[in-house]
């Protein structure tokens, strides 16, 4: 009782004391953990699983509706998609074409398979990050299914981002468009090499990222296609990321800077796949 | 009863702030329905139970979203204690005087980010930053604000909930 008293008649001691706490907490907290506390555990195992009902009702009422407004539109997607059908038909030739070259070529340089079989495990979204600022969500599979921290996170558009913390049964995915993701990119035309950096410190709104560090003789252009280097980080190489929207160069900057939309919508992600970091391991 | 009232309150809208609000945002921002909710309570009943709540609130986003643990609760908990302070020294009642604590309280946690990024070292630009971000997210939590202290006034009108906690 006493102490109750007390801590109300000093109530702004209290506050102030907290703040100092909290936020050497927050400081301390923001050097990268690998695995969740008791206490996160916890609570992600009590939320999580009426996450994933509300999300699933949410994600499919909005599926609904998005259909009823999909079916106005169809007469007119069909004719665009027919086209785009002949289109793709004629590019996947030339694919076929050329992947039948590349793998005579690999043979003919005795070129190391460099990734074989990637272990891959479905996971649903279960939530996302409340706010506005960073990105981060949560999935419903965990360290017991053999999920890890630093596995890729992708779905069939492309890469979403990493696991940056295992629970038991759920994990936390930094996607690539949040402001502290980093992965090393490729320019799959020009072969030029950069660091891929989320741009969504300012808000959700923008979903873009940034490669950076691109040489400045680079004759990277709109429309070019970047893909994981598999340099320095533990994503596998040759992952989809995004296609190039934009190429600036600030002036103070002694490399050039590509705008990247990335392949995955990352307003809408329900299903993800996890894939191991490398075979090997 | 009214520890369990205000913990069912909070870990409701945790949920539906992750799961329901990613459908209806509007060009990527949503209403922040926690600081609504901690500027109601604070207008309601004042401290402590305001500075409590967002403390709580606060940590419970942080644990389950959040990298930093305390990045949230510590904005919470002081926009509760802060407007707390003035309760019962303003007549909330049918002025729009939380809808303004609201757009207030949402610029000083656009600051507070602002100055967490700047201090992390990451690239931001303050224009871009309130441009883009705080003042969409202002209007739409002011927007919502109304509905929100409507529903909590009316639950402020049950005796249990102006029982005072047992140190008061």
């Amino acid at each position: 009782m006493v102490l109750l008293q007390f801590l109300r008649r000093h109530s702004l001691a209290v506050v102030v004391a907290l703040s100092v706490f909290l936020l050497a907490m927050a400081i301390f907290t923001s050097q990268s953990r690998g695995s969740t506390s008791f206490l996160e555990g916890l609570v992600g195992e009590v939320i999580s699983p009426v996450q994933k009902v509300i999300y699933r009702a949410a994600s499919f009422i909005y599926g609904s509706l998005a259909e009823i407004k999909e079916r106005r539109n169809l007469r007119e997607n069909y004719e665009r998609l027919k086209e785009r059908v002949e289109q793709l038909e004629k590019e996947l030739l030339r694919m076929n074409e050329l992947e039948r070259q590349n793998q005579r070529l690999k043979k003919l340089l005795d070129f190391a398979v460099e990734r074989e079989e990637l272990v891959v495990t479905g996971a649903r979204v279960t939530g996302k990050d409340p706010g506005n600022w960073f990105n981060v969500f949560t999935i419903d599979k965990g360290r017991n299914q053999g999920i890890a921290v630093n596995m890729a996170v992708v779905t069939e558009r492309g890469l979403v981002g990493r696991i940056i913390e295992v629970g038991p049964n759920w994990a936390k995915v930094r996607s690539i468009v949040d402001a502290q993701s980093s992965i090393s990119g490729i320019v799959e035309r020009t072969r030029d090499n950069g660091i891929v950096k989320g741009n969504n410190a300012f808000g959700a709104e923008d979903g873009t990222c940034s490669m950076v560090y691109l040489p400045l003789d680079s004759e990277v252009s709109e429309g070019d296609k970047v893909i994981t280097s598999g340099l320095g980080d533990f994503l596998p190489k040759g992952i989809y990321i995004g296609e190039v929207i934009e190429v600036v160069r600030y002036k103070k900057d002694l490399y050039k800077t590509a705008i990247i939309k990335p392949g995955v919508d990352f307003q809408r992600l329900e299903e993800v796949l996890i894939i191991k970091a490398r075979s090997d391991e | 009863m009214k520890v369990w009232v205000i913990a069912g309150i909070l870990l409701g809208n945790l949920i539906v702030q992750s799961s329901l609000f990613p459908f209806i945002e509007v060009y990527g921002v949503r209403p922040d329905s926690l600081m609504v909710l901690v500027i109601s309570f604070a207008l309601l009943t004042g401290n402590p139970t305001s500075a409590v709540v967002g403390l709580c609130g606060g940590l419970l986003q942080d644990i389950l979203f959040g990298q930093n643990i305390g990045f949230y609760a510590l904005q919470y908990m002081l926009i509760g204690y802060l407007v707390g302070l003035i309760y019962g020294k303003v007549f909330a009642g049918k002025s729009l005087i939380h809808v303004f604590f609201v757009g207030v309280a949402t610029i000083f946690r656009g600051l507070f980010a602002f100055l967490w990024m700047y201090f992390a070292g990451m690239d931001v630009s303050f224009q871009r930053l309130f441009l883009k971000v705080v003042l969409p997210e202002m209007v739409y939590s002011m927007a919502i604000t109304p509905v929100v202290y409507y529903y909590m006034n009316k639950l402020y009108k049950y005796k249990f909930m102006n029982r005072r906690w047992h140190f008061d």
